[in-house]
């Protein structure tokens, strides 16, 4: 279920245009402001600690009383789901020898799609743990490629859940034809108590959520840009693979842009564009809250 | 002398049988080798949902392994699975 309080804001953009500096200085206005905020970062290159000056092995970090941060630890969650995977098929399978275990699953890390998936899980995960206790979830996303492939799964995941609940059916039909004709009789029909049925239940609800999630009113996906020639034009590849796949984002943010350009604004004409100089003196990485508050106003 | 209709009875019920069994099998190998694709170089189904799966189709992987060994004699199989000969 969505939540009726929780505003998520997704940043998302190029590499190095600045998405962490700018999700980490939102989510301290947030704090600032005494709204419960709760920043996730799900970008590999993990690097919002480090804004934090935080060492720590932990995943989870409470910076004050408004403020938690978390990021995402891809190699250990790749070990986890492995293990469990492992687990789950010694303790179901009668015949282990069908499978060659540990060479499959060693292939595991590198299997297309996995990352993409943790990525999803930790956003899913995220929001179900903080919906009722906080205000703002923040995602601070990894670069195009990786982020537009984790929004493409969640729309290919739910055409594949159809597709295998329909060959599912037919096969169950088939059995309990078979049963029939055989005389077997079940108390139950086997689709109603069929356990991949089930699974394929569950992970409908949660790619269901996750594409409420992102589509929900409460729900900002800010494209960061910089002023130069591939970033602009990287925003609009994103811009419009994002529309194909039926997600629109809301603001654009123009970041280490000391002057306004025509250019720029005809590009992106259909989108209000906030604009958040370069300061050549300063080597903070803290910005001024005045260019931080528009971007949180929804 | 009532031997011969049992005998017709049961052929009239294991003709039918016999074909659905065997489009329960290719059900169950076509099932299990989407869920495995990810593992044997076909990267097209979300490998989040395989994991998931895997655990609970031991059955269905049987099936596929069976199927595979068979895949050199299919015109037998269908000659047997039609009773021909």
């Amino acid at each position: 279920m969505i939540s009726d309080s929780l505003k998520v804001l997704f940043f998302l953009g190029k590499g190095g245009v600045g998405k962490t500096t700018i999700s980490c200085n939102t989510a301290n206005y947030l704090s600032k402001s005494k709204k419960h905020t709760y920043l996730l970062s799900i970008d590999p290159a993990n690097n919002v600690f480090d804004f934090y000056r935080i060492n720590s092995k932990s995943s989870i970090k409470t910076i004050n009383e408004y403020l938690t941060v978390e990021e995402l630890h891809l190699d250990k969650k790749k070990e986890e789901i492995t293990n469990k995977t492992i687990d789950s098929i010694k303790s179901q399978y009668k015949y282990l020898t069908i499978f060659n275990l540990e060479n499959i699953f060693n292939t595991l890390k590198y299997t297309p799609g996995i990352t993409e998936y943790i990525c999803l899980n930790a956003i899913y995960e995220t929001y179900i743990k903080i919906k009722d206790n906080f205000e703002y979830l923040i995602i601070d996303t990894p670069p195009t490629g990786l982020f537009i492939q984790i929004i493409a799964l969640i729309k290919n995941t739910q055409n594949w859940i159809r597709e295998l609940e329909k060959i599912r059916t037919k096969l169950l039909n088939k059995k309990e034809q078979l049963a029939n004709i055989k005389r077997i009789k079940s108390e139950k029909k086997l689709t109603d108590n069929d356990k991949i049925l089930n699974i394929l239940k569950e992970e409908e609800n949660i790619y269901t959520l996750l594409e409420n999630i992102i589509n929900d009113l409460k729900t900002n996906l800010i494209l960061i840009i910089n002023n130069d020639s591939i970033s602009k034009k990287e925003g609009l590849y994103i811009i419009n693979t994002l529309r194909e796949l039926n997600v629109n984002i809301n603001k654009v943010i123009i970041n280490k842009a000391n002057t306004k350009d025509i250019e720029l604004e005809s590009l992106y004409k259909n989108y209000y564009l906030h604009f958040i100089p370069n300061f050549e003196s300063y080597n903070s990485i803290n910005l001024d809250n005045k260019y931080i508050k528009d971007i949180v106003e929804i | 002398m009532i031997h011969p209709f049992l005998n017709i009875l049961r052929g009239i019920l294991e003709a039918p049988s016999n074909l659905i069994e065997e489009e329960l099998n290719a059900y169950k190998n076509i099932f299990a080798l989407l869920i495995m694709s990810n593992f044997i170089g076909l990267p097209i189904f979300p490998t989040s949902l395989s994991l998931k799966i895997i655990p609970y189709i031991e059955e269905e992987i049987l099936t596929m392994l069976e199927h595979s060994m068979e895949l050199d004699d299919q015109l037998m199989k269908w000659i047997g699975s039609f009773d021909i000969g």
